[in-house]
Formats: structure tokens, C-alpha cells, sequence
């Protein structure tokens, strides 16, 4: 059996890695199943309904600014905006999955004092969207133009599907910086723009693949936009094929 | 009566993928309801069987290989529903294109210990047992 660090799971709201502050961290996903049990049944039948997802998290309280995991979550309340929750496992294998809530809001925001413990705080978000599920295609700090390494999603999908970047950091400012996520039969083979992420800033974005979106995923980085570097996380989702 | 443990003896297949590696619990259930038949006659609660509602609950050690298998089915269900087998020594409980999973959970809740799952895999209509 493979067993997995819990130490390798990272957790997103918006641009802001939280794992720093986070003890605790659960993806729930829940399917009803609904009732289609007839008079000539021998058993009770049931088909899958809509999907949900719940993303819970506890943690300690080590700022009150910006960034910071009691900021950001008051930052979520309903009422002041929807954000992107993203939950991550298995990070030390690059193409781990990734559990993305878009619009997700902040269902419970709890700060406890315990009289002989740590600041704490815990909360959960759910999503005004369906939940996605995607694989991580790139993680790291990106210091000049071209192409990474490819992850295989296993098979080609024809219905599109979506792209996340999550800018953490940049040094020495990026104007117009550009990365496009690329896709391919083969690995090595030749990669078709699926689209491309245009920033000045940190913070997260999203694009839509559309059509036929190949196995192979790679990005590729085609202008730095004046900075000496910038801090990424790419996840890409192939719609019906990662989730 | 020869005893079996439970290692070795017990295999869980789900849409061709075999998930037997990633547990370390599971149970198949199958309820059924009870439908009260009691009257005023009766000196006692009287019933007689309803119809069964068969899941299968698992859990264990997370892996990204697993979450391959389980996550595109959470997020996604399948128009046509998967094939579940439930293995417990010589027999099989076969559900064919009738069964999906319900609830999936990734819990990373231990810093110092490993990423588990759990999940109830949820089976229409009745199984076939060879």
C-alpha cells in the first residue's frame, strides 16, 4: 500500500497558501442516492443525484492581516465576496489531484480561545458552483520563458474544461505575463495552446478549455512581463475525464 | 469451525479497479426495512421484511492512484453506474453497472499521520452472490 504524508496536502483560498496556518483539512464530497425502487423490485434501486462538496478546516491564528487564515476567512463570509477554495493531496507527486470550489463561501467561521491553549480558528466553505476536480499541472517558482514537464490525465476529453492559476509571489513586478497551458496526444509530442493566463499581479484566475483538450497537459511560459520571477500553482481539469 | 481473518480474505472491486490495498475497514450492509404488521389482536410487535438496501462502507490509506479511481466518480457521477464487487473469501457479491459511490471523503485532519479516505459505496437493486 502507498500511503500518503498528510503533510503533503496544500490548501488555497484565492492566491493565499494557507497550509502554513492549517492543522486539519477535509474534502467531502456527497452523492444522494435517489429512490427508484419499484413494485417489482427485489431490492431497493436507487440511481446518483447531484453532487456537493464540503471543504473543512482547522488551524491556528499566527497573523491578523492579509494572507492570514482568520483574515481570509472573515474575508469569505457570505456578503463579502465568493472566493476559490482549492484542496490539494499528494503533493509530492506532480500531477496530484486538486478539489476546487469556485464562488465558495464560507460556511462556519469559528475562533477559540481556549484559556490554557492557541488561538485557533476552524471554518468550512461550500460552493454556489459544482465542485471540480482537477490535476495539478505546475508548482513552482518560474524564472524565464518556455515549457515544463507534461502530467497525463489518462485519456483525451472533448468536452473542454477549466484552468486555475494561483500567482503567490512575483519579484520584480510582472506586467502582462503570459502562460498557456498546452495540451498533446503524446507525451513529447506536439503541444496546441488550449489558452492562456494573462497577469500583472498575484491572485488567482481562471480560463475554459473548450473542445478537445488532449491527455498530455504541460504549460508554457511565453512572456515573464518584466519579472525576474513569479510563484505558480497551475491545475487544469479535462471535463469527464478528471472529474 | 475454521475462523478467517479478514487480510487476505477480503477484496473490494470498483468500476474494474481493485480498491483491496486502500482499506483497512469496510463493511457491506444490507438493510432491511421492517414493516409493522402489528394489530390490536397482536401480544407483541409483529413484522414482516421490506426490501433491502445494500451499501458498502470503506476506508483506508489515501494515495493519489486511489483518488484516480474514486474522485472523477464524486465530482461527476457516471450516467451508467459502475460494477461493484465485494470478494469475502471463496464467494463474490456482484452488482453489475448498479452501483456509485455516495460520499468520498479525503481527511489530512493528523499532520503527523497519513492522508485517509473513507467512502459508502451505494448499490442498486440486489446483488448476485457466487
Amino acid at each position: 500500500m502507498a500511503e500518503t504524508r498528510a503533510t503533503n496536502s496544500l490548501f488555497f483560498l484565492d492566491e493565499f497558501d494557507l497550509s502554513c496556518e492549517t492543522a486539519s483539512l477535509s474534502t467531502a464530497l456527497t452523492i444522494p442516492a435517489l429512490d427508484t425502487t419499484t413494485l417489482c423490485a427485489s431490492a431497493m434501486t436507487s440511481i446518483a443525484g447531484l453532487p456537493s462538496a464540503a471543504v473543512t478546516m482547522a488551524g491556528y491564528i499566527s497573523g491578523l492581516v492579509a494572507g492570514n487564515v482568520e483574515f481570509e476567512m472573515e474575508a469569505s463570509l457570505p456578503g463579502t465576496g465568493s472566493r476559490t477554495i482549492a484542496t490539494l493531496y499528494g503533493t509530492d507527486t506532480t500531477g496530484c489531484p486538486a478539489y476546487i470550489l469556485d464562488n465558495a463561501f464560507d460556511n462556519d467561521f469559528t475562533t477559540d480561545f481556549p484559556i490554557d491553549g492557541i488561538l485557533s480558528v476552524s471554518g468550512g466553505w461550500m460552493t454556489q458552483d459544482g465542485v471540480k476536480r482537477g490535476l495539478r499541472v505546475y508548482n513552482g517558482t518560474i524564472s524565464s520563458t518556455g515549457t515544463q514537464s507534461s502530467v497525463d490525465f489518462g485519456a483525451q476529453g472533448t468536452a473542454g474544461g477549466k484552468g486555475w492559476l494561483f500567482v503567490t509571489a512575483i519579484t520584480g513586478g510582472a506586467t502582462n505575463a503570459d502562460i498557456d497551458i498546452e495540451s498533446s496526444a503524446t507525451e513529447g509530442g506536439v503541444y496546441v495552446s488550449e489558452g492562456t493566463f494573462t497577469f500583472s499581479a498575484v491572485g488567482v484566475q481562471t480560463m475554459t478549455l473548450s473542445g478537445t483538450v488532449d491527455r498530455w497537459l504541460r504549460i508554457n511560459t511565453t512572456d515573464l512581463g518584466t519579472a525576474t520571477n513569479f510563484a505558480v500553482t497551475i491545475v487544469a481539469q479535462i471535463a469527464g475525464v478528471s472529474g | 469451525m475454521a475462523e478467517k481473518k479478514v487480510a487476505g480474505n477480503v477484496t473490494v472491486t470498483y468500476n474494474a479497479n481493485a480498491l483491496t490495498a486502500y482499506l483497512n475497514t469496510a463493511s457491506q450492509n444490507a438493510v432491511v426495512n421492517a414493516i409493522t404488521t402489528t394489530d390490536f389482536s397482536d401480544s407483541a410487535e409483529t413484522n414482516i421484511a421490506g426490501l433491502a438496501a445494500w451499501s458498502v462502507n470503506v476506508g483506508g490509506h489515501w494515495d493519489v492512484t486511489l483518488d484516480g479511481y474514486l474522485g472523477p466518480d464524486a465530482v461527476a457521477p457516471p450516467a451508467t453506474l459502475r460494477t461493484l464487487a465485494v470478494g469475502i473469501d471463496s464467494i463474490t457479491y456482484t452488482w453489475t453497472t448498479n452501483a456509485f459511490i455516495s460520499d468520498y471523503t479525503i481527511d489530512a485532519s493528523a499532520p503527523q499521520e497519513s492522508i485517509t479516505w473513507s467512502g459508502v459505496l451505494t448499490a442498486s437493486g440486489a446483488p448476485s452472490r457466487a
